[in-house]
């Protein structure tokens, strides 16, 4: 949770505002993880994560319930 | 009562530390285990606290933040990840039983560097001596009994040059002197909340420049279908639900010190211990000790003729001043200054302490020497 934080805070600082969710179990490979939603200026977020070499996990577009994955092994 | 025993604990806190354990007990649940509203803000207050911490001393990565119940924790934490039996570990000759014991258990092989009170060039050169022969120093950066400020960045350094990791024991400096975890490099650093950070008892921080080997295991709210402990910090250290009441209470007394300045709270401690330490010189009887250039925060502890130091202190307590007899759990310190036989009285200050309260603190240690 502390990395998601930390992520958050880094968007924050940013003027990218995010939203801290627990991820759905079936998306986390080992069970219980936190997931940031980004509803604008997701390209953005992405870029500033991967430059501080904070992107970790995986993308997914979200649209109700659906969580649909975009890309993977980003560590 | 007169509280002049904060080397212990700092009794008195400010304001927003008791508003804040309040606020947290009425809003926060446990942080990493849900999603809902309380489990969140607990979550705010824990990585605030985390942020607050790092800033304080210099960190780049708030999760390298580990919260622990206290310094005690943080060290066994740091000597668990560090020392096995065949360790050969280098100490000061100040140290605490919480430095000391968790390295006893381990059947470590100790040496000890560093035992002339008040002399920092001695110590360092001692250090010197004796860390090509070393796998590990863990050294305690202010004496809990004497004040006694090691040469902690002479030792860092050496510690560097020689590939020899660091574990600092910041139980009396946290708070006061400048503690930058760029600079020293060190492996790790241990510090208690309840102190010159002002949080409630219950909490300590182990600030880790390197990976920390688990002391417990449990749930962490994160990879819970692993039966290994998470890899990444802080989570990796922290097993079980937080103290997040009084992790809210540190983030307000850390927020307080940064408001106030480390740096401008020691000056205040120093002069008042040069008011302190000039006004008991005058009494007979007391043996002050007392480093010739004053370095030595806010405590001072002294010895009375053919007088036992804890029944001593009994006596003051009846007359309101709270001060520490007795070895203050480092034996060690006592035996490096020869006090380890009746030990010694033990006054240290805080922020909160004022030349009055020394006044009264001198006028009862002056009638009881003159029974």
């Amino acid at each position: 949770m502390t990395h998601a934080q930390r992520s958050q805070r880094l968007l924050e600082r940013n003027g990218i505002v995010s939203s801290l969710v627990k991820a759905p179990v079936n998306l986390t490979r080992s069970g219980c993880g936190y997931a940031l939603i980004l509803r604008r200026h997701g390209a953005e977020g992405i870029r500033i994560l991967k430059d501080a070499d904070m992107l970790s996990g995986k993308i997914y577009e979200k649209n109700n319930d659906d969580w649909r994955e975009v890309a993977s092994d980003l560590s | 009562m007169i509280y002049l025993d904060n080397a212990a604990t700092s009794f008195i806190k400010p304001p927003s530390v008791y508003q804040a354990v309040r606020n947290a007990l009425m809003c926060a649940s446990n942080p990493g285990r849900g999603a809902h509203q309380t489990a969140m803000n607990a979550a705010k207050i824990v990585y605030d606290c985390r942020e607050a911490a790092a800033e304080l001393f210099h960190m780049d990565d708030p999760s390298r933040v580990v919260f622990t119940s206290n310094a005690t924790h943080a060290l066994n934490i740091a000597i668990h990840s560090l020392v096995r039996p065949d360790s050969r570990v280098l100490v000061s000759g100040f140290e605490h039983n919480a430095v000391m014991r968790p390295l006893y258990a381990s059947g470590c092989k100790l040496q000890i560097a560093g035992r002339r009170l008040f002399d920092s060039q001695a110590v360092y050169a001692d250090f010197q001596n004796k860390i090509k022969a070393a796998d590990l120093v863990v050294c305690t950066h202010v004496s809990n009994v004497f004040g006694f400020e090691l040469p902690i960045d002479e030792i860092a350094a050496l510690c560097r040059t020689n590939a020899v990791p660091l574990v600092i024991d910041a139980s009396q400096s946290a708070g006061l002197l400048d503690i930058d975890m760029r600079r020293l490099g060190a492996a790790f650093i241990a510090m208690p909340g309840h102190k010159s950070l002002f949080g409630p008892q219950g909490t300590g921080i182990l600030l880790c420049g390197q990976e920390g080997r688990p002391l417990l295991y449990g749930g962490t709210g994160t990879n819970s279908a692993s039966p290994d402990m998470p890899e990444l910090l802080p989570e990796r250290l922290e097993a079980g639900t937080m103290n997040v009441p009084g992790i809210a209470g540190l983030l307000a007394g850390i927020r307080f010190v940064r408001d106030r300045g480390p740096e401008i709270i020691h000056a205040y401690e120093q002069n008042l211990l040069n008011v302190l330490i000039d006004r008991l010189s005058e009494i007979p009887r007391l043996h002050l000790y007392t480093d010739p250039d004053r370095r030595q925060g806010g405590i001072l502890s002294f010895t009375v003729d053919n007088t036992d130091s804890e029944s001593f202190c009994e006596a003051l307590s009846r007359k309101g001043i709270a001060v520490r007899g007795g070895l203050h759990c480092a034996p060690m310190a006592h035996q490096s200054a020869g006090t380890e036989k009746e030990g010694t009285v033990r006054i240290s200050l805080s922020p909160f302490t004022d030349v009055s309260q020394l006044e009264q603190a001198r006028r009862a240690v002056r009638e009881l020497t003159e029974l």
